[in-house]
């Protein structure tokens, strides 16, 4: 098939193996993001085929020096001849043969076939569709860098209500999910996802009244069914009352509120999760922590092991602020007093602890029916937990707390299969770069151990350069969305090219810029509307359960 | 790869040592420019009546203008010999081309480039010299066997391609042809016009009278006898001259075969005083302003584009008359 070229490389700028200039014929049309093919022959008769995206295309009058002969070609006074170029960025050359192309070679726009080839998709034994290019074509990611096979995680960056980070996270969990892309392992699989911000995510189980045919047919494009996503837990803490209730806002049908029992909360040692503050932090008061950790421990082994509350100094505490009362008893005193504590350390967790208590009142308590309400990831494929309601304290404790019963329990099984999803907003918030805090060691410890345990965290941020470095160097998959301008300029987007740089400045929601370790420039996509509900007036009605429209019918019967 | 083309018996050329004439483009005089005898300075009215003429009504016409000019230059200077004769060439290549304006676009009609080995003495050479880029140089000749007159043979191809330009692009009806230089060629129906930047001579025109035009209005019109055939003349002024200038900066001359007939001359006349200042560069576009026109000035340096590189073209010229000395 030969069709007129998109293009020739030109000749009189410097055409090289990795990157070049193409001239556009008047009448064509080459744009941004745009993958095209140039074909050199060398003198021993073997062909060179040099990949690229296009990431610069420009217009200017040729040989005219003047800005005003724009003007004067409008009027009519002045003949011009217009030139138009696009940078090709090479990102494959095949054979690898580094000459440069050759100016005046054709350029074409590939498709199909090629268009896989110039991203490397053909060598990806095991692939996940990531979105779709501006032109329609599917954009995958090896799942070996996802996976701990080759690498893991997943950080995206970008400004709050722009950039679509959640969005794009819970698309990539769809995509997961609800292709072949996991194999054997897809039924073990799991994700926990913390809901951060909004309501979003406790939708996920319902199809998005809104989909129109455009997104569904972006779904089929990927090989993906578009609906809700099948198998999800939804989990909200405790309210205040006493009989345990999810407290969200917009739904309460299937979601199931989460507590901790004190028992849990001495026996696990979970007591430092609740001093994670950065100023918590400071001075002795971690080692006062810690002590009064080790003795509630030591407490909770010698009761029996079916209470939910905890006994201490012969007080029986059944709710949070008992617990309180009884831990800032003389009893912590007499504790203290073992060890060489300045007792204005003492005084100062004293006052800590009464701080957090209304806090975590609701979600820590100690009455016979709580050992009910924990939060098992296990029994759906996508298990989402709401924070967002919680005060700042509460939502370290509730991420520190699961985050850490995962990490246990990855190192009990000692095997990094069935693989875990992590999906956790606002990391600059729980892995900050300044500063100490429990959550930031366990996340720096995902980050860094996660890929021989099967835990793969994908962190979303508004600025990757707020985040413990380590978490962000260890990601093998970047994504970005709208980012500042300012924040794109930092050296942790150095991923990106000049040119994507410009170009994360105004993305627009549901525009991402990818950059994966098998592609040597980053790619920009769309992923399609969420098939999923992500609010109240989006969810269409779950489908008719037919035994209750058996007895609807009957009832009218009647 | 093509060798140059030889034949024992043909001339043997070697490089004019010193006579490399880079890219020159001399005013040669054209003789259709200074033969103006018998002026008559009374068809259009009395010479006591003379005024500057402002155009009458008819803001847009002619509506289609084609501006035509070439360009040439000698890429190297070559000497053969023959005998105790000694015979001068030279490599030359020209390029024509035309620039149609139409309502508010301005866009490129034919260009063409030739290239040729003009010999001077009545020397010729059976088939055209190949160089290793391709270019292949198409031999001509004339009778002259001054150093100079290769490049006056080179200038004729160049006006020749010119002619033939004008001549195809004045048969689309409603067109305006502006030529650059004396009119080369005799047209009945008043589609062209020469255009003549240059005033080598004022054909009997008052200098008072001349510098006294306003911007945008022209002399009336003057016969005169021109080579081969006779025509009307008139100076327009493009623009107002300078502080500096001269009196008769920004002045051109047109003129058009006498054959259209004086009423069609005057209305050429008047719809080239209309249109015409609307192309003229400022100075600081262009140091020829105002009358280097805006197309034609764009398409001297376009043409210069489709001739090559003149170093390049020399490069190969060289390499190919030393290979056919070993």
């Amino acid at each position: 098939m030969t069709s007129s070229p998109a293009g020739r490389v030109l000749g009189s700028v410097d055409a090289t193996p990795l990157e070049f200039w193409i001239g556009v014929p008047a009448g064509g049309r080459v744009q941004l993001d745009d993958l095209v093919c140039v074909e050199t022959a060398l003198d021993d008769g073997s062909r060179v085929r040099f990949f690229g995206v296009v990431d610069v295309v420009r217009k200017r009058y040729e040989g005219q020096a003047f800005d005003s002969d724009a003007f004067r070609h409008a009027e009519g006074t002045l003949p011009v001849d217009v030139s138009y170029a696009a940078h090709v960025a090479v990102t494959r050359i095949e054979p690898e043969v580094f000459v440069p192309p050759h100016p005046g070679d054709a350029a074409r726009i590939v498709e199909g076939a090629e268009f896989e080839q110039a991203l490397y998709f053909d060598r990806m034994a095991k692939k996940i569709a990531i979105g779709l290019t501006r032109s329609g074509e599917p954009v995958y990611a090896n799942l070996e860098f996802l996976d701990g096979t080759r690498g893991a995680h997943l950080s995206i960056s970008g400004v709050s209500g722009v950039a679509t980070k959640t969005s794009y996270a819970s698309f990539l969990l769809y995509s997961l999910f609800h292709s072949d892309a996991l194999g054997a392992d897809a039924a073990n699989t799991k994700a926990l996802v913390f809901n951060v911000k909004g309501e979003d995510l406790l939708w996920l189980d319902r199809p998005n009244a809104r989909l129109d045919e455009k997104a569904r047919a972006g779904y089929a494009k990927l090989g993906l069914p578009a609906g809700p996503f099948q198998s999800v837990g939804l989990y909200a803490p405790a309210g205040a009352g006493s009989t345990p209730m999810p407290d969200v806002g917009s739904r309460q049908e299937g979601v199931r509120p989460y507590l901790w029992t004190l028992r849990e909360l001495c026996e696990q040692r979970l007591l430092r999760f609740a001093f994670a503050d950065a100023e918590d932090a400071r001075g002795q008061l971690g080692f006062v922590v810690e002590r009064v950790e080790a003795e509630l421990a030591r407490l909770a082994k010698e009761q029996p092991a079916d209470e939910a509350g905890i006994t201490i100094e012969g007080m029986a505490c059944r709710t949070f602020d008992e617990f309180v009362d009884a831990v800032a008893s003389p009893w912590l005193d007499a504790l203290m007093a073992r060890g060489n504590y300045a007792s204005g350390t003492v005084d100062a967790f004293r006052r800590r602890l009464y701080g957090i208590a209304p806090r975590l009142g609701p979600l820590v308590r100690g009455e016979a029916s709580a050992a009910q309400y924990g939060v098992s990831w296990a029994s759906h494929q996508v298990t989402v937990v709401d924070i967002h309601k919680l005060h700042a304290t509460a939502q370290m404790f509730v991420v520190g707390v699961l985050l850490k019963k995962m990490m246990a329990e990855r190192e009990q099984r000692g095997s990094a299969r069935p693989l875990v999803f992590v999906v956790l907003d606002e990391l600059n918030k729980y892995a900050p770069r300044e500063g100490w805090s429990p959550i930031r060691d366990l996340i720096r410890d995902i980050a860094e151990r996660g890929r021989s345990l099967g835990v793969c965290l994908m962190g979303a941020q508004q600025t990757a350069s707020e985040v413990e470095k380590r978490v962000i160097a260890n990601a093998a998959i970047k994504v970005v969305g709208r980012l500042d301008a300012a924040e794109s300029e930092r050296a942790e987007y150095g991923f990106l090219s000049k040119v994507a740089r410009l170009r994360s400045n105004l993305l627009q929601p549901g525009t991402m810029i990818v950059s994966q370790p098998e592609i040597p420039t980053p790619v920009l996509l769309g992923f399609p509307f969420p098939s999923w509900a992500t609010r109240a007036d989006e969810a269409a009605a779950p489908p008719p359960d037919p035994a209750k429209a058996r007895r609807d019918l009957f009832s009218r019967v009647k | 790869m093509t060798a140059p083309s030889a034949s024992p018996s043909r001339l043997r050329f070697r490089l004019d040592p010193w006579a490399a004439e880079y890219g020159a483009e001399l005013p040669l005089v054209d003789p259709a420019a200074t033969e103006a005898a018998a002026v008559d300075a009374e068809v259009e009215r009395p010479l006591r009546e003379w005024a500057a003429v402002p155009p009458g009504p008819g803001a847009e016409e002619p509506a289609r203008i084609v501006f035509v000019d070439g360009v040439r230059r000698i890429e190297a200077r070559v000497l053969a010999r023959e005998g105790e004769r000694v015979i001068p060439g030279a490599f030359g290549t020209y390029a024509v081309g035309a620039v149609v304006v139409e309502g508010e676009r301005a866009a490129w009609g034919a260009l063409r480039a030739g290239r040729v080995l003009a010999l001077g003495g009545g020397a010729s050479l059976p088939e055209p010299f190949v160089l290793d880029s391709g270019a292949a140089y198409v031999p001509v000749s004339t009778a002259d066997d001054d150093p100079e007159a290769p490049v006056r043979r080179l200038q004729e191809e160049m006006r020749l391609a010119e002619e033939t330009l004008g001549q195809e692009q004045s048969r689309t009806p409603g067109t305006l042809v502006v030529a650059d230089g004396p009119l080369r060629f005799r047209d009945a129906r008043g589609a062209a016009v020469g255009y003549v930047k240059r005033l080598f001579e004022r054909h009997g025109v008052p200098l008072p009278t001349l510098a006294a035009l306003a911007p945008g209005t022209r002399t009336p019109l003057i016969g005169i006898e021109g080579a081969s055939f006779r025509r009307y003349t008139w100076f327009l002024r493009l623009a107002s001259r300078g502080p500096a200038d001269f009196d008769l900066a920004g002045i051109v001359r047109l003129e058009v075969a006498e054959t259209v007939g004086l009423e069609e001359a005057k209305r050429l006349a008047d719809g080239t005083a209309r249109r015409l200042p609307g192309f003229a560069p400022s100075r600081t576009r262009d140091p020829r302003a105002p009358q280097n026109l805006l197309p034609i000035g764009a398409l001297e340096s376009r043409l210069r584009r489709e001739m090559g590189d003149a170093a390049l073209a020399r490069r190969h010229i060289e390499t190919a008359l030393a290979r056919e000395e070993a």
